[in-house]
């Protein structure tokens, strides 16, 4: 580590001549300190940061995502504030260039970890359906716990927003013990369900249970729960507590019911797991570790009996039959999770019907059963794509989709679906495209009760391109108070002329226009009966001059100059839901690498996933540096 | 003394009797006379700030006795002499609506990629020293979030544990009662289930690295504290077999969140007092929304928009970026006097909490004297986003110690000052918090 951070310190010096001690301070460092550091310093702190200190940072990759910021605000011009003294334009090019080409040009490798997976709880989600894999009883409990709160990845399963309280724990007991009775009631209660004795009992009856067999199947069960085959002395103890039970005159089925419940609040079955890598070197994680890696990423749920069997095998060691099960994990009915799970989460259309509905009362059209049908249609596209491994881009291009009746008549204005059940429809004819016209993305941009342009252009940018427009200036809130109060202008006019405004244009020019290429479609991504009037001036020209007219030129727009950032970001995001964790700096080169060998292999859905489940960051684990900022 | 459980519980929706009940007195009134009165410590969170002007009282400039509230915190004059009021706080390592509740009752700031707060919050400091005693060491209470952000983690979590975890808030008014009153087969009967596990968790610290051991420790931390509560709901039983002279049907609330915004916030506050009242906790936290909330409030008469917006009072047009875009005000004035509004209801709201406490008798005063209620928010002018003069106020307390009836002049000083006092106050002896040097002794008689 030590070396390593020499040697990375030494390239970043080399590479940022400009960026020297202040000592010796380039013309990049005289510029900042011109213009930034009065508001920037240890002392003042404008906005949280301090210029100053960020320099000190090395290598400055480190600190990335904030150099880039301090890039983009100097280059659009929101930064220096306009009371300040400004740089002339060709200092702000020098200023941002330097940064960024510094940011670009980085030798990565030399800071590269394949990471470290931290010890982390199982999701709400996961909770869910390992329990309803484990057991064949599909009840859920976990939707009444208290809510999972999302950290900066914006995934459930993001590892620093795990926590196990003790508010958690007593649900985790509460509801292991709802499940076992459940799938093993009482006999005076009824039978054990097919499904739950297949599973619990290997097909024995209630009645034909010995003791040799039971304390088979609580190895099985053991072996299931934790991922990996029980220690010996977990083992011995959990026989020993159903010996105990049968001691007290219990009979064999209630003893094993007696003992089920502690497996189910088991660290090792309630947290993810991994072995500490011995020293510092990246290493291999097992057979095990690696299926319960797949399964999370794949399935949301626990490793299946094939899985379990591979790993134990040492069959996912070899790359062959690694992508065999994982083209058989995609074509099982457990990766229908993975439309909601990352696509949901990726998308943000998982919050229609939580943070955005409408009130049932003052719109009647906007039933549960619409909402459910308007996240599916986005899950089951993604699903889609991914096991007919058709082309990336067709997220963005595809002229089908997947709706019920419902949904085609309230919002898409489409005749001839029927039935409440998704289907295939084609588009063709119509103006939506892939995603971008899917209401789900529609409602997830918009305001209350109206359409942003503003929105839907940044979340082209950030969700869909991973290049986040700058947050607005801090003066920029009281640029138009001259506009209040004048009642003839509607909303968008108001923005069109906000927008107008030379001050804020640098960035609203580079927005906006992407979001007026989606005005056809209403706040819930209904089809307006009337084509929405083109917004004065130039508020719909792109700063290249492109001029973005409906939903299929913003996407062929988008493909055609913005594919890269639009196939990065895709990687990226699946990355990190396949990790669990954000990636950082350390992480550049990983991505950098599995894009390069996504390209090569035809940038399709499927071999996005392969490719991920075959990369040495998904494979491999690293202790956690001590020092790590 | 009267116990009036159908009383404190009216409203609480259909009836399911439990069969059995502890003695809802706390153990001082219960007959062991040499047992003190139990002081407590609740904080109220509130996001968005306040309009500057509408919070500080006049006052006493020599004494700072307050004279006359401020019009917009009229709901609160029953309690004037039992208000105390610092000025000049300020939250010098994050504010706002992202940082600011993570660090609101830490103090030491939050750190966003990594989701974590930089210390304890108060309120589980507290839970350390006073909530060993009671079945739950501390309770976390919001109200389920409306519109974007109510799934953010920095803007939903003010509590924080020892291991840099944020506690899961109950949202549902029965999820709070089962945990007081656990159901029968609700986890808590299964003593034996925890021994094993805690023996494999041991095992486990042999495997994994240094940096995971926190979440192991997380791990047992949980067990041990599940443990601790099934022997308090056995002690509890056996008192209430003692008790089935008196028993009287409690009420368990009906599942899901009540419609009426002020039934569920009125309903959380009935359920923090029982809480209180028998002694199930002596901490307690309650977000009364998230740090950037985007709730309507349309029905209080005469206000439009969401809260966050109107918090931007300044930007008449509605322009703020989560505003609705529908949603307009005639002016400037038109749009504060509005979120002012919506601050008012929200004092009204913590007048019924402060009146029920106040209402319940206890030797020496009643619970409210005997209760530390801080009641804040991270910001100090929502449009501003100012990080001076956060409002802040602090009811109840007297006979833990707190002066009472007062506004305490005073420039820059950090919240962490007032978390010092008020932990000072409920554990009885003089305590440091967070960044602070010690307790803001203006607050302590």
């Amino acid at each position: 580590m030590a070396r390593g951070a020499t040697r990375a310190l030494a390239a970043a010096l080399v590479l940022l001549p400009v960026m020297r001690s202040p000592a010796q301070a380039g013309p990049t460092q005289q510029l900042l300190s011109q213009y930034c550091f009065d508001c920037h310093s240890a002392e003042t702190r404008e906005g949280g940061l301090d210029l100053r200190d960020l320099l000190k940072v090395r290598p400055i990759v480190r600190e990335r995502d904030e150099w880039r910021r301090v890039a983009q605000v100097i280059e659009l011009r929101s930064m220096p504030p306009r009371s300040s003294e400004q740089p002339s334009e060709q200092q702000r090019m020098a200023l941002s260039d330097a940064i960024n080409g510094a940011l670009d040009r980085f030798d990565y490798q030399t800071v590269a970890t394949v990471g470290h997976e931290p010890v982390r709880r199982l999701t709400h989600r996961e909770y869910n359906n390992t329990l309803r894999d484990l057991t064949g009883v599909d009840l859920r409990p976990a939707d009444r716990f208290p809510r999972e709160l999302t950290g900066p990845t914006g995934f459930d399963n993001d590892a620093s927003t795990l926590f196990l309280q003790p508010a958690l724990m007593e649900r985790y007991l509460a509801a292991a013990e709802r499940v076992v009775d459940a799938a093993l009631p009482a006999p005076a209660e009824g039978a054990p369900s097919a499904e739950a004795r297949r599973l619990l009992l290997h097909g024995a009856g209630a009645d034909r249970l010995d003791d040799d067999a039971a304390a088979e199947l609580l190895r099985r069960f053991m072996l299931r729960a934790h991922r990996r085959p029980p220690s010996g002395a977990d083992l011995a103890r959990t026989t020993r507590d159903y010996q105990a039970a049968r001691g007290a005159g219990v009979d064999p089925y209630r003893a094993l019911k007696s003992v089920l419940p502690a497996v189910l609040i088991s660290p090792r079955f309630l947290l993810r797991i991994e072995r500490a890598p011995a020293g510092s070197e990246p290493s291999r994680v097992d057979g095990f570790e690696l299926a319960t890696r797949l399964s999370y990423f794949l399935w949301s749920s626990t490793p299946d009996d094939e899985l379990l069997r591979a790993a134990q095998a040492g069959e996912l060691s070899r790359a062959s039959q690694l992508r065999e099960q994982v083209n058989r994990m995609i074509s099982h009915p457990n990766f229908d999770e993975f439309g909601s799970a990352f696509g949901g989460q990726w998308l943000s259309t998982k919050l229609i019907g939580r943070e955005i509905r409408r009130d049932p009362i003052d719109e009647p059209w906007c039933t549960d059963t619409l909402m459910d049908a308007m996240r599916g249609e986005t899950e089951r596209l993604i699903v889609w794509l991914v096991r007919q491994d058709r082309p990336a881009t067709e997220l963005l291009t595809a002229d089908y989709t997947f709706i019920n009746a419902e949904l085609a008549r309230t919002l898409y204005r489409i005749k001839g679906v029927e039935g409440a059940e998704p289907q295939k429809v084609s588009l063709v004819g119509s103006g939506r495209r892939g995603v971008l016209g899917h209401a789900a993305v529609l409602a997830a941009t918009s305001n209350h009760n109206e359409t942003s342009p503003v929105k839907r252009g940044a979340y082209i940018l950030e969700t869909i391109l991973g290049s986040p427009p700058p947050p607005p200036p801090p003066d920029a809130g009281e640029l138009d108070d001259d506009l209040a109060d004048n009642d003839s202008l509607t909303f968008a006019e108001k923005l069109g002329r906000h927008a107008a405004d030379k001050r804020c244009s640098t960035c609203h020019s580079r927005i906006d226009p992407l979001g007026y290429g989606l005005e056809r479609y209403g706040a819930f991504g209904r089809l307006r009966r009337k084509r929405p009037r083109p917004p004065a001036g130039d508020a719909a020209v792109l700063p290249d001059g492109a001029r973005v007219g409906g939903a299929k030129s913003l996407v062929e727009y988008v493909l055609d100059k913005r594919r890269d950032e639009f196939v990065r970001n895709l990687a990226r995001r699946n990355l990190e839901f396949a990790l669990g964790r954000r990636l950082d700096y350390r992480d550049e080169q990983a991505l950098r690498d599995l894009v390069a060998r996504w390209e090569a292999d035809g940038l399709t859905m499927k071999k996005l996933l392969l490719a991920i489940a075959d990369s040495p960051t998904f494979q491999m684990q690293q202790a956690e540096p001590v020092n790590q900022n | 003394m009267p116990i009036t459980r159908r009383a404190a519980l009216a409203g609480l929706g259909a009836s399911v009797s439990l069969p059995l009940l502890e003695s809802l007195a706390p153990a001082a009134t219960a007959g062991n006379a040499s047992a003190a009165t139990p002081r407590r410590l609740v904080y109220l969170y509130f996001p968005n700030g306040v309009p500057d002007g509408t919070w500080f009282p006049t006052s006493d400039k020599r004494t700072g006795r307050i004279e006359q509230l401020n019009p917009w915190m009229k709901p609160l004059e029953p309690f004037r002499d039992q208000l105390v009021l610092p000025r000049g706080l300020t939250m010098p390592r994050g504010e706002g609506h992202v940082a600011g509740p993570p660090n609101w009752l830490t103090g030491l700031g939050y750190e966003g990629e990594q989701s974590r707060a930089l210390g304890v919050s108060v309120d589980q400091a507290a839970a350390a020293k006073i909530g060993k005693q009671t079945l739950l060491p501390s309770l976390e209470l919001a109200l389920e979030g409306e519109g974007f952000f109510s799934g953010s983690l920095p803007r939903n979590a003010i509590s924080w544990s020892a291991t840099g975890a944020p506690l899961p808030r109950e949202v549902e008014p029965r999820a709070v009662f089962d945990r007081m009153f656990p159901p029968p087969g609700g986890g808590t009967t299964s003593r034996s289930v925890l021994d094993g596990v805690v023996q494999q968790a041991r095992g486990l610290r042999r495997e994994v690295g240094t940096a995971d051991l926190r979440k192991l420790d997380e791990y047992f931390e949980s067990v041990r504290s599940l443990e601790r509560r099934i022997a308090f709901a056995e002690r509890r039983s056996r008192e209430a077999v003692s008790d089935r002279g008196e028993t009287d049907t409690l009420v368990r609330p009906k599942a899901g969140v009540p419609v009426d915004h002020e039934e569920y916030i009125q309903q959380m506050m009935d359920l923090l007092v029982l809480a209180l009242r028998t002694d199930a906790t002596r901490v307690a936290t309650f977000m009364l929304d998230h740090g950037q909330s985007n709730r309507y409030f349309n029905f209080i008469n005469g206000v439009r928009g969401t809260w966050h917006a109107l918090s931007h009072y300044k930007d008449a047009s509605g322009k703020t970026e989560d505003d609705d875009g529908s949603t307009k005000w005639g002016s400037v004035r038109e749009k504060r006097a509005m979120y002012a509004e919506v601050n008012r209801w929200h004092h009204k709201q913590l007048a019924y909490l402060l009146g029920k406490l106040n209402s319940i008798r206890e030797p020496g005063g009643t619970m409210l004297d005997s209760t530390v209620v801080v009641y804040g928010s991270s910001l100090g002018d929502g449009h501003m986003h100012g990080n001076d003069d956060l409002p802040t106020l602090i009811a109840g307390g007297r006979n833990a110690g707190i002066n009472t009836g007062r506004v305490v002049a005073g420039k820059r000083r950090d919240l962490c000052s007032v978390h010092a006092a008020a932990l000072s106050a409920v554990c009885g002896e003089p305590t440091r918090f967070g960044a602070s040097e010690g307790p803001m002794s203006e607050l302590l008689l």
